[in-house]
């Protein structure tokens, strides 16, 4: 990489005149009597969708991004579309890795539609954010009054593993869920390398990990006991709630790599007991 | 080298009536003397204090600065302004109610805004009856959020933005500090300090949060809305949120 950065020293290198992508990805279940059937699967490069394992009643659906990761200036669209009664899960094959923009940021842009007692899990894996990183996600739910989400995101700032600090970089993710034309959810987390908010105590408190469970269903009420339980007392750090028809946790980890296992109990646990489904993590997370 | 001696005859300034009346208005309205319940809520510091991370008026002063610079306080303020610019049209108004409620991410903060919201509303209506404000209360769905009934409440009395917000962000702050100095605990002199330190935060505050749509809000507070989330199974608690 150095020649970028000769390149970006001297003021030439701009994520606008690197060669960037367009990755989408839409899918639409439907219900097809007993059992929900992928009815649309499209993909453009280089976002891929891998194939459910056939038989399942509620079929899985693994995104994966062949490029290997997210540049400044690249932009990935993801629709997913669950039909009336029809039941599926879709995950992400790997954590996504968003690298140090040069000078714009990357886009996300997440759609997910559920209608009327149909249900959808929403599990990709984390979504890394390397210093310099900037990432402008937008998640937009819509919902239909008794419709089922099961979804969980978690953000790291800078690569952990490999010790990095995020000095540099900007991550803005905005949430927007509506249940029955209405607004239910609204959240837009905004945080900047080296911003106060990292260690003030009542935001960041020196965390670097952020991870956000929704359940929404019109039993959500009646899981809010089974969410806690599943929680860690101490670390990372967590607590739940139910707000509006929904179900929401957070969980605060200084460590990556012990807040994603956690999650993956939670989610495990939480959609055995809840959704029908076998108690564990989708089985791409544990690869 | 000479000097000049600029000398300029200072007179008091003149307040029209009308805004006399109108600054006393929202001393009422702001002051926590006005029947809200305030003062049973610390939006979520029981727990913090009680985890240790506030302890001290240093601590409680920044606490109370992040919430207005990148929490609940900048969201407030946001929604304050948009209901403001958005009366007489009280079906507006009602939208951004709803939408004002949907930021709020936790049960008890939802029953603060809530509870408080409604009082306000009422309270106002009863004291300093408007027409404006019974159809804004014929035309809301839920019971409306603090921010979105102080705003239109200051809105339909006439009282300026840029002076209604920063009351209405001080109070919040106050209200804060105030459940500081008795979970803590703090001397009385000592919250009063954090107060006067916090002034030029709610005024910078208020600035933005003037400038800011609710499209274009965000917040940086995870951790705050922990706590809050926390509090409702805390063991011991004073507080309702």
């Amino acid at each position: 990489m150095h020649w970028m950065k000769a390149m970006y020293d001297a003021g030439l290198a701009s994520d606008a005149v690197l060669q960037r992508c367009r990755g989408v990805a839409r899918l639409r279940f439907e219900r097809r009597g007993p059992v929900t059937r992928v009815i649309e699967r499209y993909a453009a490069s280089p976002a891929r969708l891998l194939a459910p394992r056939p038989g399942a009643a509620a079929p899985e659906v693994v995104l994966a991004n062949t490029s290997g990761g997210v540049a400044g200036g690249d932009r990935f669209e993801i629709a997913v579309s669950v039909g009336p009664g029809a039941d599926a899960t879709v995950t992400g094959q790997a954590a996504e890795k968003i690298y140090r923009a040069l000078d714009l940021p990357a886009q996300m842009a997440t759609q997910l539609d559920v209608a009327a007692d149909a249900t959808l899990e929403w599990l990709p894996q984390e979504t890394i954010l390397f210093d310099g990183a900037q990432l402008q996600r937008q998640i937009s739910v819509t919902l239909a009054e008794d419709a089922r989400l099961l979804m969980a995101e978690t953000v790291v700032l800078g690569r952990q593993a490999h010790g990095e600090a995020f000095r540099d970089g900007k991550l803005q993710d905005r949430w927007r869920i509506d249940r029955a034309g209405a607004p239910v959810w609204r959240d837009a987390i905004q945080v900047a390398g080296g911003a106060p908010s990292l260690e003030a105590p009542s935001g960041f408190a020196g965390a670097r990990a952020l991870a956000t469970i929704v359940y929404a269903a019109p039993d959500a009420a009646a899981h809010l006991e089974t969410l806690r339980a599943l929680l860690p007392s101490a670390s990372p750090f967590a607590g739940a709630t139910h707000v509006r028809g929904l179900l929401v946790a957070r969980l605060l980890g200084d460590e990556a790599g012990a807040l994603k296992q956690g999650i993956s109990d939670i989610i495990g646990t939480f959609r055995g007991a809840v959704l029908d489904r076998p108690s564990r993590a989708p089985r791409v997370w544990l690869c | 080298m000479t000097t000049t001696i600029l000398t300029t005859m200072t007179t008091p300034t003149a307040i029209p009536m009308t805004e006399v009346a109108t600054i006393l208005r929202l001393q009422s309205w702001f002051s926590p003397a006005f029947p809200i319940g305030a003062f049973s809520y610390s939006h979520g510091l029981e727990t913090a204090i009680e985890a240790g991370a506030v302890h001290d008026r240093a601590t409680l002063a920044a606490w109370v600065e992040h919430l207005l610079t990148a929490g609940s306080g900048r969201t407030d303020g946001a929604f304050f302004a948009a209901a403001w610019r958005a009366m007489p049209d009280v079906g507006a108004v009602a939208a951004l109610a709803d939408e004002a409620a949907a930021w709020i991410p936790t049960a008890e903060l939802m029953t603060e805004a809530r509870h408080q919201g409604d009082a306000f509303l009422s309270t106002a209506r009863a004291a300093w009856p408007d027409a404006r404000l019974d159809a804004l209360a014929a035309a809301l769905s839920a019971r409306p959020v603090i921010s979105v009934a102080a705003g239109a409440v200051a809105a339909a009395h006439g009282a300026p933005l840029d002076l209604a917000l920063p009351l209405f962000l001080q109070a919040f702050a106050a209200n804060v500090i105030s459940a500081g100095v008795r979970l803590v605990p703090l001397g009385q002199t000592d919250g009063q300090r954090a107060i006067a330190g916090l002034e030029p935060v709610v005024a910078e505050a208020a600035r933005i949060a003037a400038a800011t749509t609710p499209d274009a809000l965000w917040t940086a507070t995870p951790a705050h809305e922990i706590y809050s989330m926390r509090h409702e199974t805390q063991y011991t608690r004073i507080f309702r949120s």
